[in-house]
């Protein structure tokens, strides 16, 4: 006779370490000898958890009167009764197990000359390292577009290559932590999410730099460079901590708002810790120029220009006011 | 820039000892100089402004009696430091007998640089101060305590008035040395022709006139020698006042043009501005720049690193045949970008600059335009200010101009930079 589901112990990287066969229901899990399935966890209960069938025959896992309780990793709270269906997995004590009903489906079976299967395309080396080409051949093409010097396409090269160079030990040191929590590295998906959001702050600093040249005032470049910017290094963390672990996704978008929150902090009481801010002789000028023709350049008139003016005078005298 | 006369301390160094000529060596000196030396040198005490707490010298310099109820008139630069911050600074003279007396500071007149103080009368013998000028070419003597070499005479040449100068300003042909400032120049009879204030090095000195050192005794009197009550507000009044006068007809009525690259821009508007040109094109470097700068070197003293009354405007024109428009624009980005316009100053007298930038039409043309203000803490209504523009959409040819006003009221910055760019024009 078949049988009728699987326990499945896993690892922390969620890789199965033991399967327990479950033949009758309900089964009984925990340290307790009298139990279907023996757990060897001190922190769970001798009879800790019970698999059944409900009237519905749904398989059910529920909490047996336990000590510490039945979990579901990534949820708070204990749970009492949740369908085997309901949860990815369990926790009871330190022991994370699931529950797979044996008429699960499994992936077909492959041809006897079919390859190993690897990670996603998006996750594969070429296109990853195609990505990182991108990213150093753009900054090259925007470094010589740039350049009014001698120009020397040795360094430029040289600086477009180094790009690339940083953006695999980034990945690289993402993938190194990855593969201590999960049993892959993905090195190549770290590689494409660095290289993407290098490619997008590019594409970014381009854009803001136009809009500050024909919009200045309306929208200053702090917030069409800041928020995009910050907007970026929240997708950055939070797409490599997608890869890298496991944890449920709004989890993840939290944890990575924190971390750029966190450095943002830094930066500004860094700032703060300077005394006065801005240098008094420092000048802003917004000096954003860029070689459009002037039809494109939407302008306004002298006397506009000057009836502005008058708010800088009450900013500078509230400042002085504050400093005195 | 010239350069002032008072000493602050640790500034004694080989290379200036040689410039100085002191009181020993005045048996090489011609027998009217040993004269009017002993006749007159005791009527010049040292002037000293000490750190309170510690009593070290922050700055020395000299001054002269000028009557017998003991006022003297010195240099405004050599007290300022005990005008801005009186709770952190105290001020002595050095009597010929080397007695020590506090000295307080009545008035001053910020922009003739001077000041007039009041210390306890003790016989002291005051000199006359002379009414008119000397001829041209009249030898005059300068006398004052420069370094720590005591009093020294200095021979020297009458030279007149400085031309086209907003402040007027005598020019002695004579070495003045540091320390020498607020000390008297007078000619053979003892008469003050003018205030030793500053030099531009090669023996060439600057007095400050007769006339304004007769104002300030003058003013003095009519106050029967009470102190002013707020030494700090009377300054910023009067760099108000002055300022207003010299911007109100500024850039108006006809200024004289200069073109650059088909633009039209103001030059020399007033006599006292200084302009020149000069091109600036490096071998093998693919782009070429003309400036254009006019400058008044009419500034007001305020503290070492702060002055008023810069009064500078300038026009750069960028042209390149090799460079792409991007790569040219990327050129004149960073030239626009260039802060150089170094005003000086420190937070605890200034707050930080506020700009507002904008693309204006004017002239036949659009520009990228940027108006720069900031405010004097303690000098109340007083502001500089740093307007600039820089043409677009013309490829690989650029103008660029900008204003630089320090210490001038808010309202007079407005009007002067709105005027200095509706002068400009492009001549297509």
């Amino acid at each position: 006779m078949g049988a009728l589901a699987w326990v499945e112990v896993l690892d922390a990287r969620g890789q199965v370490r033991q399967r327990h066969r479950v033949d009758a229901l309900p089964a009984l899990l925990g340290r307790g000898y009298g139990c279907d399935i023996l757990v060897d966890d001190p922190w769970t209960s001798p009879i800790h958890a019970r698999i059944y069938r409900d009237l519905d025959g749904t398989l059910q896992v529920e909490d047996a009167g336990s000590e510490n309780g039945l979990w579901i990793p990534g949820r708070s709270g204990r749970v009492h009764a949740v369908a085997a269906s309901a949860a990815p997995a369990f926790r009871m004590g330190r022991t994370t197990f699931r529950v797979v009903p044996a008429e699960t489906p499994v992936a077909p079976t492959l041809a006897a000359d079919a390859e190993v299967p690897g990670p996603a395309r998006w996750e594969r080396l070429v296109p990853a390292f195609s990505l990182a080409a991108l990213a150093g051949i753009g900054y090259g093409v925007g470094e010589m577009l740039d350049d009014w010097g001698k120009h020397n396409n040795g360094e430029i090269i040289a600086d477009a290559f180094s790009i690339v160079v940083v953006l695999t030990i980034w990945a690289g040191v993402w993938a190194l932590g990855t593969r201590a929590v999960s049993h892959r590295a993905r090195f190549g998906g770290h590689l494409t999410v660095a290289s993407l959001a290098v490619l997008l702050g590019m594409l970014c600093t381009l854009v803001a730099g136009f809009a500050a040249f024909l919009f200045p005032g309306a929208l200053t470049t702090e917030v069409v460079l800041f928020l995009p910017g910050l907007a970026l290094s929240v997708a950055l963390i939070y797409w490599h901590l997608v890869i890298a672990s496991s944890l449920p996704r709004a989890r993840i978008a939290m944890i990575a708002t924190a971390v750029v929150g966190a450095f943002l902090l830094v930066g500004v009481l860094a700032e703060d810790g300077d005394g006065e801010g801005r240098a008094v002789g420092r000048l802003e000028f917004g000096a954003d120029l860029k070689p459009l023709r002037t039809t494109f350049i939407p302008a306004q008139d002298t006397a506009a220009f000057f009836s502005g003016v008058a708010e800088l005078r009450s900013t500078v005298d509230s400042l002085a006011k504050v400093e005195r | 820039m010239t350069r002032l006369l008072a000493v602050g301390c640790g500034l004694l160094s080989a290379l200036c000892l040689l410039a100085v000529r002191p009181a020993a060596a005045q048996d090489s000196l011609s027998g009217e100089t040993a004269v009017v030396f002993q006749r007159y040198a005791a009527r010049v005490p040292k002037i000293q402004v000490l750190e309170s707490t510690s009593g070290a010298k922050a700055v020395t310099g000299s001054a002269f009696y000028v009557d017998t109820k003991g006022h003297l008139v010195t240099n405004y630069h050599v007290v300022s430091k005990l005008v801005a911050h009186p709770e952190r600074y105290r001020a002595e003279l050095l009597d010929s007998a080397g007695t020590a007396r506090p000295v307080r500071v009545l008035r001053v007149d910020v922009i003739h640089d001077l000041a007039l103080l009041a210390t306890d009368p003790r016989r002291d013998v005051p000199l006359e101060v002379a009414v008119g000028l000397p001829a041209q070419g009249r030898r005059l003597y300068s006398l004052g305590h420069p370094f720590e070499l005591g009093i020294t005479i200095v021979e020297g040449t009458y030279n007149g008035l400085m031309a086209h100068a907003l402040t007027p300003r005598i020019h002695l042909t004579g070495a003045l040395n540091p320390g020498m400032s607020g000390g008297p120049t007078i000619d053979g009879a003892g008469r003050v022709v003018g205030v030793n204030v500053s030099t531009a090095g090669n023996e060439v000195s600057f007095l400050v006139p007769a006339t304004a050192v007769r104002a300030l005794i003058a003013a003095g009197a009519a106050e029967q020698w009470t102190p002013t009550p707020d030494l700090l507000a009377d300054v910023a009044r009067q760099l108000r006042t002055y300022s207003d006068g010299y911007l109100r007809e500024m850039f108006t009525g006809e200024v004289p043009v200069t073109t650059m690259a088909g633009v039209a821009l103001p030059t020399r508007a007033a006599p006292f501005f200084n302009c020149w040109a000069d091109a600036d094109q490096e071998e093998g470097r693919p782009w070429r720049a003309v400036e254009h700068l006019c400058t008044s070197d009419d500034v007001v003293f305020l503290s070492e690193d702060l002055w008023a009354g810069v009064l500078e405007f300038g026009h750069t024109m960028y042209t390149s045949d090799e460079l792409s428009s991007t790569r040219f624009y990327s050129l004149y980005q960073s030239s626009f970008d260039d802060d150089y316009q170094w005003l000086g100053g420190s937070g605890e007298d200034l707050t930080r600059f506020e700009c507002r930038t904008r693309n204006v039409e004017q002239g036949g043309a659009t520009w990228r335009t940027v108006f720069c203000l900031r405010a004097y803490k303690r000098l109340e209504g007083l502001y500089d200010a740093v307007f600039k523009a820089a043409q677009l959409g013309r490829g690989n040819v650029g103008v660029m101009t900008r204003l630089t006003l320090s210490g001038v009221t808010a309202e007079s910055a407005e009007r002067t930079a709105r005027r200095y760019f509706e002068r400009i024009r492009w001549e297509r």
